[in-house]
């Protein structure tokens, strides 16, 4: 609500998360894009230039980790904050290590996504 | 004689008697070592006599009768036939003997019949009567020496009784030949009142000869007499040790035979030996060996006898011997031959090992029987020396190494460790070696085809009677395959539970979404409740996913600590309030305080008091309270959890942290629940370096006790005016 016109890119191969998040986040005035093939991510952050990515971290044939690595490693997209989701608690320290900013435990509380999602775009 | 002895003075007497000259009632004695000197002594005795005009009776032996004969004629051819004028009367010694003879010894009134009267008779007229007699001679010879000195009396008093007569005995000298015969020897003597030398002496002519010939006696009698003292001394010493080794003979424990081997029989045996074979001392004697059961035939007892010809020994380890009873026993048997006495003599000593076989037989059955289990059981066995040196291996190891004995023996068996494992098993091992503590060890072996399997190795001393260690025998059991499963279980859980969590996190995502849709358009309360409800629900299935991700993580290893110091206090005060805001039925109380900081995952001890509060609540549905209590030492810090519910019964205490363990309880309530919190607290604990237990009684409830390790010095530092005893804080 703060930043309406925030854009937000969801990676999720599993589509009922992917529509509860949007609802969320969409209901909370973000703008959201979403995919859950991992092979267009970065066409589609090169065409939105989304303002924060949920990534999820096992996309079906996909590692979220390598995904987080190419964003970071980007000069373009280094900026954009990735929020990296995963069922696994100890997934906290991998997405660390592969550069994303924040992550969120499956499942999660909708205060905390909405707080996190705030602190990175504040 | 004794006249001219006397007149001589110190001069050496001469021995030939003047018998021309006596007419006194001596009693002579004349030895001689051979009848010629005999003869001539008796031929001058009587041929003196007749001369004289005395009367002369002998008693003789044919033997000597004929010899006096001779001699008469040949030396005194002019004598006047004395046995026409009835002056010389012959007797032959045998048969006058034997008149005389009762019961071994001359009869007094025999002797007076036979002999009394011939003389009475000869000294008709008084003429002196000259008698000589070997009666006495041969009494000694036929071994009657106290017969011969009873007939010497026997003349004595005839003498003294009657007329007085002179009498001349005689004796062979070699008949005296023996020390023992010295007192008879002496006796004989006394009873003559002259005694006259053998020729040795008495053949002598002149006074030096004679001293030479009593010097020469003397120190022959010195001699002798040294030497049979010698002698003595030797027969005492050799008696003593004949009864010594007499009493080892009879009291050995082993048999012992002694074998003539000229006629290979059974000259002695002690008593063992008869017991051992079941004979008498008796029948053993005589017999040949193989005749009392030592030898199964006469040939095998004489290959022995050949053998100890040839080598003087034989040793056989074990002989079968049969007893009379039929009985089989075994000996150990060791033969020598060997010379004593100018004699060849065999002995054998016989050891009855009966006992010892069957022991030994027992225990090779024993060895075979643990050997075959060792060889057909599926584990792996090993043994070791108690310096950890491997020295048996049964064949399964060289089965699944493809490796051979020799390459795995001692230490050779690292080289099939898995190398990331084959520290952790040295420390182990060398651990258990030093301590002589159980060694226990899961680790990799490297197969034949080159594949790693698990293997859990379990090995204990084995202690002689004086509890050093004597050995190390240890099992491996092939756990690849559980290890694998167990793999697969927890690799199956932990997807379950991330499977499990993507619809949780939709639901979850839902129920949220619907509740602040519908708080926002004031939809009716009770469908709020509901959503409220479901929300909870989800959260404590996202717990029980939670829990279930984690223990298959304990299980596998791989749950991961992040490590921090904690502030306890901060830690219990925040935790209790969480699960305080959740709670309505119960009021949650910490008394106390640590002070302290421990070491460790925050989260994680969190999850512990977490579990524990909700198992407290859950298990006291009619209580209100549930008390935290803590406290703290120099070493360590204590947590307690106390309920007041329905309590866990003592058999239930030492279950309660297994995992997925359920406490059931028939009379009371069965409590739902997968019955992992207890142990994911348990294990968190000890992973931390702590301790949790319970102290519970029925109907009073439970206190769930656990410490940690606190890290020193610190609470002095942080607080230092408030003292770790209890402060009460709601």
């Amino acid at each position: 609500m703060k930043r309406p016109t925030s854009k937000i890119l969801i990676v999720d191969d599993e589509p009922d998360i992917v529509l509860t998040l949007a609802t969320i986040l969409e209901d909370a005035g973000y703008a959201v894009i979403s995919t859950g093939n991992g092979e267009r991510v970065e066409q589609l952050i090169e065409a939105e230039r989304p303002d924060l990515i949920l990534l999820d971290m096992l996309l079906s044939g996909w590692d979220g980790r390598e995904i987080a690595r190419r964003v970071k490693g980007r000069q373009v997209t280094r900026h954009i904050p990735i929020i990296m989701l995963s069922a696994h608690p100890v997934a906290m320290q991998e997405a660390s290590a592969a550069g994303a900013d924040d992550f969120l435990a499956k499942p999660f509380e909708l205060d905390d996504l909405l707080m996190k999602v705030a602190a990175h775009l504040a | 004689m004794v006249e001219e002895g006397a007149n001589q003075g110190a001069r050496v007497s001469a021995v030939r008697s003047p018998w021309r000259d006596i007419n006194t009632s001596d009693h002579y004695v004349q030895f001689y070592e051979t009848d010629a000197f005999l003869l001539d002594a008796l031929g001058e005795f009587v041929s003196a006599g007749l001369e004289a005009g005395d009367s002369c009776i002998v008693i003789a032996t044919e033997a000597h009768r004929q010899g006096l004969n001779t001699w008469l004629k040949a030396k005194r051819p002019k004598l006047p036939d004395a046995q026409t004028r009835g002056a010389y009367l012959w007797m032959d010694a045998d048969e006058t003997l034997a008149k005389m003879m009762v019961a071994g010894s001359p009869d007094p009134e025999r002797f007076a019949a036979v002999v009394g009267s011939v003389i009475a008779r000869a000294a008709e007229g008084h003429r002196h009567v000259r008698a000589f007699g070997e009666m006495v001679a041969l009494l000694w010879a036929e071994g009657n020496p106290a017969a011969a000195v009873r007939l010497e009396e026997l003349w004595n008093e005839l003498r003294d009784r009657t007329q007085s007569f002179s009498l001349l005995c005689a004796y062979p000298m070699h008949g005296f030949a023996r020390e023992v015969y010295g007192t008879s020897f002496a006796e004989i003597c006394e009873r003559h009142s002259r005694v006259l030398p053998d020729e040795s002496y008495a053949a002598l002519t002149n006074e030096d000869a004679r001293l030479r010939a009593i010097t020469l006696l003397q120190q022959k009698a010195a001699s002798l007499e040294a030497e049979i003292a010698e002698r003595r001394a030797a027969e005492e010493r050799l008696r003593i040790s004949e009864n010594r080794y007499r009493r080892l003979f009879e009291a050995s424990r082993d048999g012992i035979l002694i074998v003539d081997p000229a006629s290979q029989t059974i000259d002695d045996a002690n008593p063992i030996m008869a017991q051992l074979l079941g004979y008498s001392h008796e029948e053993l004697l005589g017999r040949e060996l193989w005749q009392i059961g030592l030898f199964p035939d006469r040939a095998a007892a004489l290959a022995l006898l050949r053998e100890l010809r040839q080598q003087r020994f034989a040793r056989y380890e074990m002989l079968p011997l049969q007893a009379r009873d039929g009985q089989r026993r075994y000996v150990e048997f060791v033969s020598t031959r060997f010379r004593a006495n100018g004699h060849d003599i065999i002995q054998c000593n016989l050891r009855d090992i009966t006992g010892r076989k069957h022991a030994e037989a027992l225990l090779r059955q024993e060895q075979e029987r643990l050997r075959f289990m060792a060889e057909s059981m599926p584990q792996k066995i090993f043994t070791a020396k108690p310096n950890g040196a491997m020295d048996y291996f049964n064949p399964q190891w060289m089965e699944f190494t493809g490796l051979s004995f020799e390459e795995i023996r001692d230490w050779g068996w690292t080289q099939f460790i898995h190398p990331d494992d084959i520290e952790e098993n040295l420390s182990r091992w060398r651990h258990a070696l030093e301590t002589g503590e159980p060694f226990y060890c899961e680790h990799r072996f490297r197969r034949a085809d080159g594949a790693y399997c698990w293997h859990v190795s379990r090995a204990i001393p084995i202690r002689d009677t004086d509890g050093a260690i004597t050995m190390w025998i240890g099992s491996d059991t092939d756990i690849d395959e559980q290890k694998q499963l167990e793999e697969r279980k927890n690799a199956f859980i932990s997807m379950a539970s991330h499977e499990l969590k993507t619809p949780v996190t939709s639901i979850k995502g839902f129920t949220q979404i619907l509740q602040r849709r519908l708080q926002r358009q004031q939809a009716d309360p009770q469908t709020l409740l509901f959503l409220d409800r479901m929300d909870a629900q989800l959260k404590k299935l996202t717990d029980l996913i939670g829990d279930l991700l984690d223990v298959s993580k304990m299980q596998s290893g791989t749950l991961a600590f992040r490590e921090a110091d904690v502030d306890l206090d901060d830690l219990v005060y925040e935790t209790v309030e969480n699960v305080q805001a959740a709670v309505t039925t119960h009021k949650l109380y910490v008394r106390g305080a640590t002070h302290a900081l421990v070491h460790g995952d925050q989260d994680r001890l969190g999850q512990v008091l977490i579990n524990l509060l909700t198992n407290a609540i859950k298990y006291s549905p009619e209580a209100d309270t549930v008390l935290v209590h803590l406290h703290a030492d120099h070493e360590r810090v204590e947590v307690a959890v106390q309920d007041f519910g329905i309590g866990i019964i003592e058999e239930h205490h030492e279950h309660i942290f297994e995992r997925f363990y359920q406490v059931n309880d028939q009379r009371e309530n069965t409590y739902p629940g997968l019955g992992i919190g207890l142990y994911i607290a348990h294990t968190l604990v000890e992973q931390h370096g702590g301790r949790l237990w319970l102290e519970s009684h029925q109907g009073t409830g439970s206190t769930f006790h656990f410490t940690l390790p606190r890290l020193s010095g610190e609470q002095d530092a942080r607080d230092p005016d408030v003292s770790p005893a209890h402060h009460e804080a709601q």
